[in-house]
């Protein structure tokens, strides 16, 4: 943890746009693979909600 | 544990909690909910634009979760996102303009009038959407009664239950024929006009750029009563919508050095659960009930800033929203578990 709050913090002071794109890259990859892998237990589990019509 | 960018000391646990209550509200309510973290993490020391950037970054992640889910239960227009972002970032630009013109030709007391302004909006905004969503649940109960003498058997689960919206200008609005015209299976109305979408989308983004704020609270409330979406779809939509504008604008802060990636991949591991239970939970409850409980957050919110603006009391003002996003993912949480027993219940 330690480890990796001195790597965050050197990418800060190294190039910002490169620290924008890992920011960025790094919040959308963790929500995606989190999101769809969730999606896919819960579709394992038996936890498939299917899409409801609305009026 | 310390954060070297933000140059604080922190528990964790803290900010996983912060996290977690905001992922709640957040996959409830369809916002990314910086009006709860920016204060939360300012009050522990983190300085205001490290904590407007982190919070930022923290709610792209538990946006994309809560969409993936809200999607999955058919809550997300993807038609209307695509029409309402562009409409929300060229409004937000000219709000942001305008702002900076008013500074810039040095108008006196601008903040304190834009405080002010805002106090008003937010308070206003609460107490209609309280009145609409009683008002709104009393002819519920009425329908339900009538079908209960009918025998019919009301559905299984609330969220089925169509939205029902007691002040429509939406349907009003349908009459404006202004092409291109869009039409979405998932609006409560048939077709809209594609410049009710963008200048509605426009408005709540010149709102939330003279105000400096994400402006979810706007453009959910936009969503329901001017372009006719039920409120689950407000919910997804919206998240939407935020994955894009979030995601831009962390880049623009990061690129200022205005992010603590640290922190925000901290509060993302109570987020990304708690914005799935929030997400979870609107399967379980009206579109009335959803409402009402966003126009009490609202209040509370309202009280908040009151304390701060004009109080001069910040400290109270976080402990307000930080116990309102607890109580409120309490009160979530809680629906969420009435739900699934009651859907899986033999009665």
């Amino acid at each position: 943890m330690h480890w990796l709050s001195a790597t965050v913090a050197q990418w800060h002071e190294g190039s910002r746009l490169l620290y924008a794109f890992v920011t960025v890259g790094t919040v959308l990859g963790i929500g995606l693979l989190f999101g769809f892998l969730s999606a896919w237990i819960g579709r394992k589990l038996g936890i498939d909600p299917s899409r409801r019509k609305h009026q | 544990m310390f954060f070297p960018v933000a140059e604080v000391s922190i528990a964790v646990w803290y900010l996983v909690g912060i996290g977690f209550a905001v992922g709640v509200c957040g996959g409830f309510w369809g916002m990314g909910g910086g009006w709860i973290t920016t204060p939360a993490l300012y009050a522990l020391g983190i300085p205001m634009n490290i904590a407007v950037g982190t919070g930022l970054a923290q709610m792209v992640g538990q946006s994309v979760v809560a969409t993936i889910w809200h999607s999955r239960f058919g809550n997300v227009s993807f038609r209307v996102a695509a029409i309402m972002i562009p409409g929300t970032i060229l409004g937000v630009e000219i709000g942001a303009r305008i702002m900076e013109h008013l500074k810039a030709a040095g108008q006196a007391h601008v903040d304190e009038v834009i405080s002010i302004l805002y106090v008003i909006l937010l308070s206003a905004l609460a107490i209609y959407i309280v009145l609409e969503s009683v008002q709104s649940q009393r002819s519920l109960r009425r329908e339900r009664q009538l079908m209960a003498q009918d025998g019919a058997k009301p559905p299984a689960q609330s969220a089925d239950v169509p939205d029902h919206v007691s002040f429509d200008l939406a349907r009003r609005l349908q009459y404006l024929r202004i092409p291109p015209m869009v039409s979405c299976p998932l609006l409560r109305v048939e077709s809209i006009s594609f410049w009710v979408v963008f200048v509605a989308a426009a408005l709540t983004g010149i709102l939330a750029g003279l105000l400096g704020v994400g402006g979810g609270f706007l453009r959910v409330p936009m969503l329901v009563y001017l372009i006719g979406c039920p409120t689950h779809v407000a919910v997804g939509t919206d998240l939407f919508a935020i994955i894009i504008s979030g995601s831009y604008g962390s880049f623009t802060h990061a690129l200022k050095g205005n992010v603590d990636l640290m922190i925000a991949l901290v509060m993302l591991l109570g987020a990304l659960f708690g914005a799935q239970i929030g997400s979870f939970a609107t399967r379980y409850v009206q579109g009335v009930q959803l409402r009402a409980l966003f126009g009490a957050a609202l209040m509370a919110a309202t009280a908040s800033l009151i304390f701060k603006s004009f109080l001069n009391m910040p400290q109270l003002a976080a402990v307000l929203i930080i116990g309102m996003a607890a109580l409120m993912a309490a009160i979530i949480i809680g629906l969420l578990i009435r739900g699934v027993i009651r859907s899986t219940s033999p009665s």
